[in-house]
This record gives structure tokens, C-alpha cells and sequence, in this order.
């Protein structure tokens, strides 16, 4: 598994690399431009709170999780004035993530976010949400069989 | 030393359920030989798990799309500058783009609505009521807790504060002797006739010891009615009289007896049938309308005396009325006329 190329430092308080996994993975899970970004800067905002020395990447993944967990994602999806603040690639399309999206589970949805989209160390997760290595293999094979049945790349 | 070399067994075929679980390792190619191979000929064997292999392949493929999007450096800055929820939230809510009458709409709710709040929760009527709060407020009794007992004195819960004052009466705590002086002045009631010059006008009345038992009856001295005043309110009256009896000191407790049998309860300061001065009793209390004629009754037993009524400030309430007159004795009075003139 690919590592990210994050450099979470705590002191100082680097925000600029926490910005983008963060509001790719509240943009990804919440599919809702406003939701993510105010979830961003919640998040952001409980992680300046914390003592310095503190395991920045390991508490990012923490709260942001528990966040979503707690969040209700029951509302229609806002994705109109996607570009302004992000930018997809070309070919991508984003009916198939909505798709999966509805079916998904939310501890899978997570574990794909964090492991093979944001692509964060596994120990990392692992540690953040406090389960094993195979909990987490299982429910990312699990999930991306769920994405691949709804995408037509290879067909 | 020698090692044992342990016969290997034949290899045994991985079955679906396992090579299915095995795939996402697979995919990302973190398996040993040993394992990898095996997969393999399940996959080879087994069109289920081929289509299973190609939707995981598909997301992956997938999720590195995923992972290609970018977030703007503005909006990065921005996040960056955002400190606080509400900034952020009327930024995102671009209220300068709202049509002007939506604008106006949306404030003059909210102004309504934090009137309504306000109304609901500040203490209006205390507020408003907080200047003339001493002025409207009725004292129904006052009691002084500084105040110290005295010795001897009745505990303040248990003496009754009298509802009117006595006419003439200066000092109503203290018990009415032999030794009272007599007020000056007799009524002070300016719509009352003069009674005591009437009484001049009947000079042969026997004595007391002529008839010791029975009281006689004596010339009742009252005013005339044509002193009746018709006052605008309904029940501001009072009944005023002069009696005179013989052998007041026996009479006078009846009389008292008599009133209290009625219902009648004392007005003033005094009691009923207070010694005022020697000879003369004072009577100043109230008792419900409908014994008037009794008590008439009674007051004609003892001396053809009549109650006059006149107008009064004091509205008594619905039923009730007062009364104010005095029993003297009559040899007293006689005593008094007819000394008068040997002294001038």
C-alpha cells in the first residue's frame, strides 16, 4: 500500500497538511460541498486544541471518522459547484460513487477513504480506529467489490 | 548434527471461499509464491471469482481516480482564514447576492422575532408597575416586630385594632375608673342638634331610691329629625341618642347584654357600655340592620329615648349598621340643671 506524502507535524501546527485529506474525506463520505468543508475546519479546530506532541496523524483520522459517524448523511447531495473548491480528474464520474454510496456501509466506506483514496500509513488507521489489520483488509476488499461492481472501466 | 528431513505432504487445492478472501492481496500482489499460485488456478477454474477479481480490479482503478482529485490553493486559504462557524456560514450563504425584498423579508422576521422573545421573557408588568407599586397597594394590617412586649400587655396577634374611632375618647388603652375626667366638649358632630338642653325641660323626676328595681323610664333626649342629612352614598349613616335612665350603673349592663345578644360587636376603642364618665355610659358599636327595631325595643324599656339617623363619611358595609349614644343617669343630670342655677 502506497503511503501518502503527508508530513503532519504538530508544533507548529501545520494546517496546510491536514486541509486536503481531510476535505477529500468529508467531501467523499458526506458528498456535500458546505458539509465537508465546516467539517473541515471543526476538525482543524479540535486538532489545534490538543497538547503538543500529540500523534497529529493518528488524531486527524480519530476525529474526522468520529465526526462522520456522527453526521447525518441522509441529506440530497449538493455536488453543483464542484470545481470551485475541488478539482477531478476528467474521466471520472461521479454516478458511480453516489451508487456505491447509498449501499455502503459507513466503517467500510471509512476504511477505503483512509486506505486507498487519501492513502494513509495503515498503522495510522489501524491505531486511529482502533482495529486489527485483517478488520481493516476485509472491509476495504469488501467495499472495493461494492465500488467495482458499480464502475465499467474494464468492461 | 542432523537435520530430519519431514516428508512433505501432497499440496491440497485452496477452495473459493478462501481464494475469494485472498483477492484483494492478490491484487495488490503481497502474497508469497506459494499462495499466489494457488489463487491463480482457483481464478482460472472458477468464472465467480473471475468476475469478482475484475469488479475489485474496477475499484481500485477507481479509488486512484479518487485520490488524483486536488483541492484549489484559494480554497485551502480560505479554510486556512476561516476561524470561526459563523463567518464561515455567512460567507457560504452569500447574503449580498439575496434578492433586496427577500433581504428585507428575512430581517423584519427576525427583528419580529426577537421582539417575541424578548416580550416573552422580560418581567414587563413588574417593570411597568415598579414606580406605582406603593401607591396602589392597600394595608390591611401592619405589624411592628421591633416593637418589645410590655409587661402586662395583651400579645399584639390578640388585640383587636378598633375599625372606628371614638368620638371623645383620648386615651382608649386605658380601663375607664370613677376617677375619668369627662371630655370637654360632648359631640363633636356638627349635624347633631344640641340634646342637653331639652333635658332641661322635664325638672320633676323622683329620685333613684324611690324606685331602686326598676328602672324608670326618663325623658329621652334625642335630635330632631329634620337634622337628617340624605348623604350620596348608600349605607354612610350612623344612629346617634341620648338616654337618660334611673340607675344607670344597673341598667347599663343589661343593655350592654342586650346588644351583644343582638350580634353587635364594639366600633371604637372602648367596649360596649364604657364608663365615661360618672354616671354617663358610652355606647359605640355596630350590629346588623335587621335587629334595629329589638334594640329600639330595648332602649324604650328602659327610657323613651330615640336613635336619630344621620349622615356619615364612613360607608358601613351592606346589612350593617353603627351606632353611637350614651346612657346617663338621669338623677345626675337633674343634680347638674339644678345646681347650674343656684350657682349662677
Amino acid at each position: 500500500m502506497e503511503k501518502a506524502d503527508l508530513k503532519l507535524k504538530n508544533d507548529p501546527f501545520d494546517v496546510k497538511a491536514l486541509v486536503r485529506p481531510l476535505s477529500l474525506f468529508f467531501f467523499f463520505s458526506l458528498m456535500n460541498e458546505t458539509k465537508s468543508i465546516h467539517y473541515t475546519i471543526k476538525t482543524i479546530e479540535k486538532l489545534k486544541k490538543l497538547k503538543p506532541g500529540v500523534d497529529i496523524g493518528k488524531m486527524m483520522i480519530k476525529i474526522a471518522t468520529e465526526l462522520y459517524s456522527k453526521s447525518d448523511t441522509t441529506e440530497v447531495y449538493i455536488t453543483k459547484n464542484v470545481g470551485e473548491f475541488w478539482i477531478l480528474p476528467l474521466d471520472l464520474e461521479l454516478g458511480p460513487w453516489k451508487e456505491f454510496h447509498k449501499r455502503i456501509s459507513k466503517k467500510e466506506l471509512i476504511s477505503l477513504l483512509w486506505g486507498l483514496v487519501i492513502k494513509v500509513p495503515e498503522d495510522d488507521i489501524l491505531n486511529a480506529l482502533n482495529i486489527s489489520q485483517g478488520t481493516h483488509r476485509y472491509r476495504i476488499s469488501s467495499a472495493l467489490k461494492e465500488l467495482g461492481s458499480n464502475t465499467f472501466l474494464l468492461k | 548434527m542432523e537435520f530430519i528431513r519431514l516428508k512433505k505432504n501432497k499440496s491440497r487445492e485452496m477452495s473459493d471461499f478462501v481464494a475469494n478472501h485472498l483477492l484483494f492481496e492478490y491484487a495488490r500482489n503481497t502474497l508469497d509464491p506459494e499462495r499466489k499460485k494457488a489463487v491463480e488456478a482457483v481464478l482460472e477454474s472458477t468464472p465467480e471469482l473471475q468476475n469478482e477479481f475484475i469488479k475489485l480490479i474496477n475499484g481500485i482503478q477507481y479509488c486512484e481516480k479518487l485520490s488524483e482529485t486536488l483541492i484549489n490553493d484559494a480554497a485551502i486559504k480560505q479554510i486556512e482564514m476561516q476561524s470561526s462557524q459563523v463567518n464561515f456560514i455567512v460567507n457560504r450563504l452569500r447574503w449580498h447576492q439575496w434578492p433586496l425584498g427577500f433581504r428585507w423579508l428575512v430581517e423584519a422576521g427576525v427583528v419580529a422575532l426577537l421582539l417575541v422573545i424578548v416580550l416573552n421573557v422580560l418581567p414587563l408588568n413588574r417593570i411597568i408597575h415598579l414606580n406605582d407599586g406603593n401607591d396602589s397597594q392597600t394595608i390591611v394590617a401592619e405589624v411592628d416586630r421591633k416593637r418589645k412586649p410590655i409587661l402586662g400587655e395583651v400579645p399584639e396577634a390578640n388585640v383587636e385594632r378598633p375599625e372606628f374611632s371614638d368620638e371623645e375618647v383620648k386615651q382608649p388603652t386605658t380601663v375607664a375608673g370613677k376617677d375619668t375626667i369627662p371630655p370637654a366638649k360632648p359631640n363633636s358632630t356638627t349635624t347633631s342638634a344640641p340634646s342637653k338642653p331639652l333635658a332641661t325641660t322635664t325638672p320633676n323626676i323622683p329620685t333613684p331610691t324611690t324606685a331602686p328595681t326598676k328602672p324608670a323610664a326618663s325623658v329621652a333626649v334625642a335630635t330632631p329629625p329634620a337634622a337628617e342629612k340624605t348623604s350620596s352614598k348608600s349605607g354612610a349613616w350612623i344612629y346617634r341618642g341620648q338616654f337618660l335612665v334611673t340607675n344607670a350603673e344597673a341598667v347599663s349592663p343589661k343593655i350592654k347584654d342586650k346588644i351583644k345578644d343582638l350580634g353587635g360587636q364594639k366600633a371604637g376603642e372602648v367596649e360596649i357600655g364604657w364608663l365615661k364618665t360618672p354616671n354617663v355610659y358610652y355606647f359605640h358599636f355596630t350590629v346588623p340592620e335587621a335587629k334595629l327595631g329589638e334594640l329600639e325595643a330595648l332602649l324604650k324599656d328602659y327610657s323613651t329615648g330615640k336613635l336619630v339617623k344621620e349622615a356619615h363619611p364612613r360607608v358601613m358595609p351592606d346589612g350593617i349598621i353603627r351606632l353611637l349614644f350614651t346612657v346617663e343617669e338621669k338623677a345626675a343630670e337633674v343634680k347638674a340643671e339644678t345646681a347650674a342655677p343656684e350657682n349662677k
